[in-house]
């Protein structure tokens, strides 16, 4: 798709990235650097949080920075320089998941797997539920249960929700992203809390266990 | 969910929820929200749920970058492209050879079809002469017949030898290879550097009038061309060839009567009897030396005649006589042969004629040898009269000489030379050359008439008889009628010896 010089300009003025990229096009090793340093942060927890090990995040963070280093010379501003670098991100984390998934390594409970059922909600479900008790959860724990939540949603629900909640994109920059139309963007989000809701909420409510149903004391 | 609405109705209403507390609606449809929020107990508490389970993500875990990890991507870059480099200069001589080949291939193909486009857009008026050379060369000779069959008909009409010996003033065989040269591509062009100026003028002349014809007849001609050379060597190309050469030596009128002919055979009848009717005028024409021969002779009798008959002779007539006037005595003479007198004059006048004009001659009734002979005198007198005329000749002057004094025969010929060529013919007819002193010195024994058996040597100097037409290039056919200037396209009507 060619990018207009009004679009190209646009973006060189508003974006401080998109003129540091511009300076990486032109070989400046310091500018990929400040870049690395700017977003190594938000891209390693994307990693993280996206294929759920901490493990592998960092070696697929750096192969985003090395296929943005790689696409320098080809790169023209025609959009934010954080949605160009997070479609190389959707991308290289998709491959990994489906490397993942190809070789039965998804672990979606993390170390509580042996505990959970074939579908990853209804273990999710389970843990929140029935192994941690009322009021004792500590808030390391209740990031553990927020993190089974969010893996037990679908892969792209996940790259939406986590664009949206972390990377504060607007449908639109998500959809750029991901491939979509704004419109199916906000019908994958709303599933997407629909169903964090449906595991999250009776126990950050009452604490009790959906699975049962019954009501706290 | 625990109400009656539908499925349907619940997703969209969570989609409009939860695109209300992403910031994403518009304001109107903010406005819906927060009204149904205000109303709807239900509506209120979904989107708190939906809310706060936003809000628990905040407690997922942030994993935290080693400070290494900066570090390592940089080494991990720096890697890459130092292998991208090397990779890079390794492929450098082929790619640069690659681009080079590139380069000049593109430059190549550009220049190629650049060239291609310009000779479509412009075709080369060269290469367009050589290749329709033969049609454009012989353009008058393929436009007077439709059929090559007609050289065949016109070889069995004129029989041999077919044509008068001076309508080749160069050999049949030098004619015949320039056919060749022409009609052979690879030759062609060495054909054309060899043209003179005047000739490659001529040449241009005959590509315009190509040109200016339609593009069928065009087709034919060079259909035609193609069919007469495929005959061969034989017969029908030297009838070709001469025909040729005789058609170049006939008024454009009369090439225009024969293109009109309506089938092969008339055409070759009507170039037959043109044929024999010019080798006849030719015969009789006599150069301007057999002309002072021919009153020389007219002179020696006229001076026995007063000898001998003075008493009887009228006293005017004895002025005239008396005046040594050669255009007077010569008007005499023309008036006393009307009247039939002076029988006796035409035995001496005979000892001065040429074989060929006595062979015609002797074919004549009297009465047609008479008004040749008349022709001859008035002719002489013309010459007589404009003796010694002197200095610059003006265009009008020669002019009147052209129109009014010389006769069609030495008018066409004239025409069939090259235009400064024929001027200044006509100049020197104009002038008379040195009439008067022949008048009165008598006959030149040189020029008297040889031994029968021994052929007439004819002086080519200016003025004198020569062959109709001999093979020139002119400055285009139209020329041919156009005496002195383009504009006097009209001649006047030639007058007959004895309406003078």
């Amino acid at each position: 798709m060619s990018i207009s010089d009004s679009t190209a300009q646009r973006y060189t003025a508003h974006d401080p990235d998109v003129r540091l990229m511009l300076q990486v096009r032109d070989d400046d090793a310091q500018a990929f650097e400040e870049l690395v340093g700017r977003y190594q942060q938000r891209l390693v927890s994307l990693m993280t949080r996206l294929v759920g090990r901490r493990d592998m995040a960092d070696d697929l963070a750096q192969d985003v920075f090395l296929r943005v280093y790689r696409a320098r010379h080809r790169y023209v501003p025609g959009s934010k320089f954080s949605t160009w670098m997070y479609t190389i991100a959707h991308n290289v984390a998709a491959n990994a998941l489906r490397g993942l998934a190809r070789r039965r390594e998804v672990n979606l409970v993390g170390r509580t797997s042996g505990e959970q059922g074939a579908d990853p909600m209804d273990g999710a479900a389970l843990a929140a539920s029935g192994l941690m008790p009322t009021r004792q959860l500590e808030k390391a724990e209740l990031g553990e249960v927020v993190k089974m939540a969010v893996m037990a949603l679908s892969e792209r629900q996940r790259m939406a929700v986590l664009l949206n909640k972390f990377e504060h994109m607007s449908y639109e920059e998500i959809a750029q992203v991901m491939e979509l139309t704004p419109s199916a963007v906000k019908s994958l989000l709303s599933r997407a809390r629909a169903n964090l809701r449906e595991v999250l909420d009776p126990y950050l409510q009452q604490g009790t266990r959906v699975a049962e149903g019954t009501d706290p004391a | 969910m625990e109400n009656s609405s539908s499925p349907r109705d619940n997703s969209q209403r969570l989609e409009q929820i939860v695109a209300y507390l992403d910031g994403e609606l518009s304001p109107e449809e903010s406005a819906r929200v927060e009204c149904q929020l205000a109303s709807d107990e239900k509506y209120r508490q979904d989107l708190q749920s939906i809310d706060r389970t936003w809000a628990a993500l905040d407690q997922l875990p942030a994993p935290v970058v080693g400070v290494g990890f900066s570090k390592t991507t940089m080494e991990l870059v720096v890697g890459d492209a130092v292998g991208e480099v090397h990779a890079r200069t390794q492929a450098l001589p082929m790619k640069r050879r690659r681009r080079t080949l590139a380069t000049v291939l593109m430059f190549g193909t550009c220049a190629l079809l650049g060239m291609l486009m310009f000779r479509m857009i412009n075709r080369d008026p060269n290469q367009r002469l050589i290749a329709d050379l033969p049609a454009i060369h012989y353009v008058d000779l393929y436009t007077q017949f439709e059929d090559p069959d007609f050289l065949r008909v016109l070889e069995k009409t004129m029989g041999k030898p077919p044509w008068d010996s001076d309508t080749l003033a160069t050999p049949l065989q030098q004619h015949l290879e320039q056919y060749k040269l022409v009609s052979t591509a690879e030759t062609r062009g060495d054909w054309l550097e060899g043209l003179a100026p005047e000739e490659k003028s001529a040449l241009r002349a005959k590509y315009n009038h190509f040109y200016g014809l339609s593009t069928a007849e065009r087709k034919r001609l060079r259909g035609l061309h193609r069919e007469v050379a495929e005959m061969g060597d034989g017969a029908p190309l030297a009838t070709l060839v001469q025909y040729h050469q005789w058609l170049k030596g006939l008024p454009a009128s009369e090439q225009y009567e024969l293109r009109q002919q309506p089938t092969a055979q008339d055409r070759a009848r009507e170039v037959k009897l043109l044929v024999e009717a010019k080798g006849r005028a030719a015969a009789l024409e006599l150069s301007d030396d057999q002309l002072h021969d021919l009153v020389a002779a007219v002179s020696k009798h006229v001076k026995q005649e007063l000898r001998k008959r003075g008493r009887e002779l009228s006293d005017r007539e004895r002025r005239v006589l008396n005046n040594q006037d050669p255009a007077q005595v010569l008007g005499w003479v023309f008036r006393s042969m009307k009247q039939h007198k002076m029988q006796d004059l035409r035995q001496d006048m005979l000892q001065v004629l040429p074989n060929e004009a006595l062979a015609e001659l002797k074919k004549m009734s009297r009465q047609e040898f008479q008004r040749q002979v008349q022709n001859w005198l008035m002719q002489a007198r013309v010459l007589v009269a404009t003796r010694g005329r002197q200095g610059e000749v003006t265009e009008e002057q020669l002019e009147e000489t052209f129109a009014e004094e010389l006769q069609g025969a030495t008018q066409e010929r004239l025409l069939a030379l090259p235009r400064e060529e024929m001027r200044e013919q006509l100049k020197g007819i104009y002038r008379g050359s040195d009439w008067q002193d022949r008048w009165r010195q008598g006959p030149d024994p040189s020029h008297l008439r040889p031994a029968p058996g021994r052929p007439v040597e004819r002086d080519r100097r200016r003025g004198d008889r020569r062959p109709p037409a001999p093979p020139r290039f002119r400055e285009g056919r139209d020329e041919r009628n156009r005496p002195l200037h383009e504009e006097d396209q009209s001649r006047p009507h030639r007058p007959l010896p004895e309406d003078r």
